[in-house]
């Protein structure tokens, strides 16, 4: 579904280029749940950026479902990114001054979808993170936990391809982390969501398929976790 | 916003006292499709001791001969009110001023009784004569009670002395029941003459040639001066000074929307900056380009009609204000309505859309950091 060959990326400061992304070569096929670890720093942001079609000043190629991605406008970028991506970050990027199901609507407002259209989906997207009846709330009165769920919804909403997750759990305790993560596999299991998730947590990067280790830039291992320890590890939470 | 409320304040106080101005000149100038127009000319004697009535048969005539300038019809009014007459009294002429009513007039009586419409109905020879005029004429004011008064060759009995009081019509000497008074009148004696023009005539130039006419060969001419009101050159007068006001107007509403606009203009640069991560946010979920900057340029032209509702309703108002000193009404037209909502709309444009593509273009990376 995904697949990179050959990125490049520089981040050019003043007269100083730094090369953040050397010869990356992935892919990553439908159904895939992948963890990317590595130090800050190291360029895991930089490149799940680029898989999720918010960056696209890079060299090399990427194609997406056989679609070059690199020669497409800025414009078509955009509607790309809401038909096939969800995203999750670290701290949320919920609008604060909008209810929960005002946020949750905007994906699907900019699909071109009216308003009347969207109460459902997103009852039923709230249903799926654990969170029926938090319609009207908003963001900021619901704890760090309830907002990445909100996120969660959002990123679903318009039934993507896959999901970026960068470093969700980053800011949430253990115990909630858990249970997104958990949220991630059962999406994974029982819906085949395709998840490319950033994380520091080597415990988190388990409950993954397969993880890739960054290092400078380049990719320095990608193995697989192996699908019974996910199973052990699934049914223990 | 202030300056969005000012100018189209402005611009649509003009407009409506110009529409205002337009529509009154036009009714005066030219008689309407569908009406007639009609016009009145006044006679005014010389010399006051020589009472008589201004137009008569004869003008009459001559006035509805003048169908080339569009006369349809002429009538001679009588004047009733405050007209100057001579009486009699104690074998001695004097000037006076009188009313002619039909009914009992509202004033205070001080002796005597009023003169009521049964008086008028049936002729009687009575009248009113004000407290001022009695002491002047008579030695008291039992005595002028029941005297005569001598007016066209009737003899009248005052049988009333009212108060004077400044209101008019009741501002005279004598008040007297009309239609003993004019019994002795032809009916188309008077010293004023209404005449209706013709659909579509040119009222304001066709009434000066009847003046010129009658100046002429007006039965009277000799006696005294006859005049109308042009009410034409009036309002084209006033049309001048409007027009001239409008270039001021329009130069202080320029001034104030594009105040406005710079102000608009910060407004949403300031609420581009602090709203950086909604962008980013809006943008990475699948916003395009062109969606962010139409939804702030959405908001820079809600904000600049906002406030173009607000100045229409108050250009509204001191039109209406303005009218009531000015001898017509303004005119809002859903024209100016239009007019006022697109100004504010462009303003919005105009100056929203820098602000606009600045949010468009933010970049999304440095946004999500
Ligand atoms: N917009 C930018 N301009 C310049 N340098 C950047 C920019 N974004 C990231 N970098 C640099 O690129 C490198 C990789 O960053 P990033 O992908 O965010 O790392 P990670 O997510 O692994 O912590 C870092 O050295 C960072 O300083
Ligand atoms: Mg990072």
């Amino acid at each position: 579904m995904i697949c990179l060959s050959n990125i490049n990326k520089y981040y050019h400061q003043g007269k100083n280029a730094y090369h953040v992304l050397k010869n990356i070569d992935l892919v990553v096929r439908a159904g895939e749940f992948v963890a990317i670890m590595g130090q800050s720093g190291s360029g895991k942001s930089t490149l799940i950026n680029i898989i999720g079609f918010l960056d696209d000043h890079f060299d090399g190629d990427y194609t997406f479902e056989k679609k070059n991605i690199a020669q497409m406008s800025r414009q078509d970028c955009a509607h790309y990114r809401n038909r096939n991506v969800g995203f999750v970050f670290q701290n949320f990027k919920l609008i604060n001054n909008l209810t929960v199901k005002e946020n949750i609507a905007i994906p699907l407002l900019y699909a071109g979808q009216s308003f009347s259209q969207t109460e459902v989906k997103i009852e039923q997207a709230l249903n799926q993170v654990g969170l029926h009846g938090y319609q009207n709330q908003y963001p900021l009165n619901l704890s760090g936990g309830q907002q990445q769920r909100v996120s969660i919804a959002r990123a679903l909403i318009n039934k993507p391809k896959f999901l970026i997750a960068d470093e969700p759990t980053g800011a949430l305790d253990s115990q909630t982390s858990k249970e997104i993560i958990s949220l991630f596999t059962q999406l994974n299991l029982k819906s085949s969501m395709t998840i490319i998730m950033v994380t520091h947590d080597l415990a988190v990067a388990q409950k993954s398929q397969r993880i890739i280790r960054i290092m400078d830039g380049t990719i320095a291992s990608d193995q697989e976790t192996g699908y019974e320890s996910r199973l052990i590890n699934t049914n223990g939470t | 916003m202030l300056g969005i409320i000012i100018g189209i304040t402005s611009v649509i106080t003009i407009i409506s006292l110009g529409n205002g101005v337009k529509k009154a000149t036009l009714k005066n100038l030219q008689a309407t499709k569908t009406g007639k127009q009609t016009v009145t000319i006044d006679y005014y004697v010389n010399d006051s001791n020589d009472y008589q009535a201004g137009f008569d048969q004869a003008d009459h005539t001559l006035l509805k001969s003048k169908n080339d300038l569009g006369v349809s019809n002429v009538k001679i009014q009588r004047v009733t009110k405050e007209f100057q007459i001579t009486a009699v009294i104690f074998d001695t002429n004097k000037n006076l001023t009188a009313t002619a009513v039909k009914d009992r007039p509202g004033v205070r009586l001080i002796a005597g009784k009023n003169i009521s419409s049964y008086d008028n109905s049936v002729q009687n020879q009575r009248l009113l004569i004000s407290k001022q005029t009695a002491l002047k004429n008579f030695k008291s004011i039992k005595g002028t009670l029941g005297a005569s008064i001598l007016i066209n060759g009737l003899s009248y009995t005052v049988v009333g002395i009212y108060a004077n009081n400044n209101e008019s019509p009741y501002d005279t000497n004598l008040i007297l029941p009309q239609e003993t008074y004019f019994q002795g009148q032809v009916n188309d004696q008077g010293n004023s003459v209404q005449i209706t023009f013709s659909k579509g005539s040119k009222i304001s130039k066709n009434t000066e040639h009847l003046v010129t006419l009658l100046k002429k060969k007006g039965s009277h001419r000799n006696k005294g001066e006859y005049s109308f009101t042009d009410m034409g050159e009036l309002l084209s007068g006033i049309g001048k000074v409007i027009s001239a006001l409008t270039y001021f107007v329009s130069a202080i509403a320029g001034i104030s929307l594009f105040i406005a606009g710079i102000g608009v203009m910060n407004m949403m640069y300031i609420s581009v900056s602090e709203r950086t991560q909604e962008i980013g946010i809006r943008l990475a979920v699948g916003a395009s380009p062109r969606d962010i900057m139409n939804q702030f340029l959405l908001e820079a032209v809600l904000l600049t009609t906002f406030g173009d509702l607000i100045g229409f309703g108050l250009g509204v108002g001191s039109a209406w204000l303005f009218s009531l000193l000015l001898p017509f009404k303004a005119v809002t037209t859903f024209g100016s309505f239009i007019l006022a909502f697109s100004v504010s709309t462009i303003v919005g444009i105009i100056f929203g859309i820098l602000p606009a593509k600045q949010a468009a273009n933010k970049n999304l990376i440095d946004i999500l950091k």
